[in-house]
């Protein structure tokens, strides 16, 4: 599969296996698996538990090797790949204001940018209230938008986004919708793996659902 | 296709952005170790060190303790051998001065018998401060050649009733053991030559006997060597280095546990990746923790030597750059090993009270069972206090040891590092294939 010209990510034929230590055999969790994420386009995985969403998702964004397979990305500047993982990835000590300049430092903001930015995306995810309270403060849906947030720093052109309203209540879950949403019509593209059917239904135009680690309906 | 070409600036550029993305870093985890923990960490070497430092004063008062203190030697044999004993006795770390003082020189500062009270010039010339003044009597060595008892007079100064005590004991213990050889060897010289024995055998006797009881004489020296051990003699200079290193061991450690505790925490959590995906350096997400460990070092470190007045020299500075560092690495490797932070700390701990108990820091090592005895080779504490006192450590390990752990260990920190993050976040347009 060659890239074409709007496309960001091409996965083509990814397969990913574990095992134990201790163990020669691996099982294989994923794979082989290929699709394309196109500039503007929110792309939906989906599937039961242990389908694989969240392993294709960390290959994608490099966290984790595939076993074999291609992966290809559009030139990408630095902190222009965001990445939500499942977990809260915060520091419940610092400060959402804390959290998003450390993410922000990363991506390669520095001085007054970076913290206009920072407030910025506060704003964006309705926290610049709490902006100076520490993490563990913050209810799940406050720390899953915060999540979020620290995803977008930098001007980001691909967005993988791993169950990002689990745990999260209406108000953070309509926010975080909205975002995305606002993200991918502002040409960001979007990678998101939810078993939450209506998140899948609002914010992506493509579904692909997986079932034992191989897709079983969708197109690519 | 479309292959991607890099956009992150080259040169200067990428070198400032490391440089910003590394006190980035450093500023997160000392954000992250100022919490009621961290201060806690800090605070609690201090809090033991000026436990140790006032708390324990009356011990290390002056009736307890004892400094190196002069002796005096009145020579009245005067020959080669006398001047060789009194050579030895002068490396005796117990014994601060020897004065030597020849027969004539004592006998002309009294007035009648040598055995008058001296004058009060004598006294404060000649044996001002001296806990003892030890005759050497004329033909002394002539007696030990013909296996003769010869007697050693002592004047023990009453001022100083410790040290006197010290070396009236160290006296008589040396006699002892040359009242005993000699009487051995006459037993066993009688058994082989029976009671009538020929001349040439006598002298024989004499010449290897005379030499051996004054080699076991100034062998015993070896007592003298141990003597501080031996009687329980510390130096309070040194007591107070080693509760130093004490305490800075402590802080090292504390200050190391507490930095690295939230490893197992960013990599469960995910923030380790995040920050990798997002862009930033795995090296100086790594090597952040090891300067901030550093930083707070530093700055619980000066206190420290304030409180325990440690005079500051190039070898101190080098001793604690590296004690930290080992410190520091050591808990950097222990925080892989576990997954949550809680067992981290727990291990961390006991790693603590082990090196400090092994080192001797705390307890003397020579009271310790054998096999810690031989453990503390392992020990940071150790390496630190022979690199704080040379002289008092037995030799064997100091900043050679630190610098070469040190050295080793950053190697594997680096390794470890290494892996931080999982495989490289791709960050540029380039195809990746698998295996």
């Amino acid at each position: 599969m060659t890239m074409e010209k709007e496309q960001v990510l091409v996965l083509e034929n990814i397969t990913k296996a574990y095992g134990t230590r201790f163990s020669k055999e691996k099982k294989r969790v994923l794979g082989p698996v290929s699709l394309c994420v196109r500039k503007g386009e929110a792309v939906g995985i989906t599937g039961e538990n242990g389908a694989g969403k969240s392993t294709l998702l960390s290959v994608a964004a490099g966290i984790e090797r595939q076993d074999a397979g291609r992966i290809e990305l559009a030139p990408l500047g630095r902190g222009q790949l965001g990445y939500v993982p499942q977990e809260i990835a915060l520091y419940p000590a610092l400060t959402g204001m804390q959290n998003l300049r450390f993410f922000a430092s990363a991506a390669g903001l520095y001085g007054r940018r970076r913290t206009i930015r920072c407030r910025y995306l506060l704003e964006k995810v309705n926290l610049e209230d709490k902006a100076d309270k520490p993490v563990s403060t913050y209810s799940g849906g406050m720390q899953r938008r915060l999540n979020l947030a620290c995803a977008l720093v930098g001007d980001v052109k691909l967005l993988l986004l791993d169950e990002p309203t689990v745990g999260a209540d209406e108000k953070s879950t309509e926010i975080i919708l909205n975002t995305i949403t606002a993200l991918k019509n502002g040409g960001c593209a979007v990678l998101l793996v939810s078993h939450r059917s209506e998140d899948i239904a609002r914010v992506c135009d493509r579904v692909v659902k997986l079932k034992n680690g191989v897709v079983e309906d969708g197109s690519r | 296709m479309a292959v991607g070409k890099k956009k992150h600036k080259t040169g200067l550029g990428q070198e400032w952005f490391r440089l910003r993305s590394f006190a980035a870093c450093v500023r997160k985890d000392i954000c992250l170790f100022s919490s009621a923990a961290g201060i806690a960490c800090l605070l609690l070497p201090f809090i033991a060190a000026c436990l140790l430092a006032f708390g324990l004063n009356d011990a290390l008062a002056a009736e307890n303790v004892i400094e190196p203190f002069p002796v005096a030697i009145i020579d009245r044999d005067e020959t080669v051998m006398s001047r060789v004993l009194i050579g030895q006795l002068r490396r005796i770390e117990l014994f601060s001065e020897i004065r030597c003082i020849s027969g004539s020189e004592f006998d002309s500062a009294f007035r009648t018998a040598e055995d008058a009270v001296p004058t009060v010039d004598f006294e404060e010339d000649m044996l001002a401060g001296c806990a003892a003044a030890v005759t050497i009597p004329k033909d002394y060595f002539y007696s030990v050649y013909y296996m003769d008892e010869g007697k050693v007079d002592a004047w023990l100064n009453g001022e100083m009733p410790l040290e006197s005590e010290l070396t009236a004991d160290i006296i008589e213990s040396v006699a002892e053991i040359m009242a005993g050889e000699r009487a051995a060897m006459l037993a066993a010289f009688r058994i082989a030559e029976g009671d009538e024995p020929s001349a040439e055998a006598v002298q024989r006797f004499r010449d290897a006997c005379a030499d051996a009881v004054l080699d076991s004489a100034m062998g015993r020296r070896a007592v003298f060597k141990d003597s501080p051990g031996a009687f329980g003699v510390r130096s309070v200079e040194v007591i107070r280095e080693k509760y130093f290193v004490c305490a800075v061991c402590m802080l090292f450690f504390s200050v190391s546990l507490g930095i690295m505790k939230t490893v197992p925490d960013e990599l469960q959590m995910g923030t380790a990746k995040r920050f990798i995906c997002s862009g930033g350096s795995r090296t100086a997400f790594s090597a952040s923790k090891f300067a901030a460990a550093a930083i707070v070092c530093a700055v619980g470190a000066v206190p420290l030597m304030l409180v325990f007045k440690t005079p500051f020299s190039a070898r101190l500075l080098l001793t604690l750059l590296l004690g930290s560092a080992v410190c520091a690495e050591l808990m950097f490797l222990l925080s892989l090993a576990f997954k949550r932070t809680e067992r981290f700390m727990l291990a961390g701990g006991i790693v603590m009270l082990a090196a400090l108990f092994a080192g001797g820091v705390i307890y003397p090592l020579n009271l310790m069972p054998e096999a810690v005895q031989k453990l503390s080779i392992l020990s940071v504490a150790r390496h630190m206090f022979a690199g704080v006192v040379p002289e008092a450590a037995g030799g064997g390990c100091g900043l050679g040891s630190l610098a070469a752990a040190a050295g080793i260990l950053a190697l594997l920190c680096g390794a470890a590092a290494a892996a931080l993050g999982g495989s490289a976040a791709r960050r540029h347009g380039s195809a990746k294939e698998g295996a």
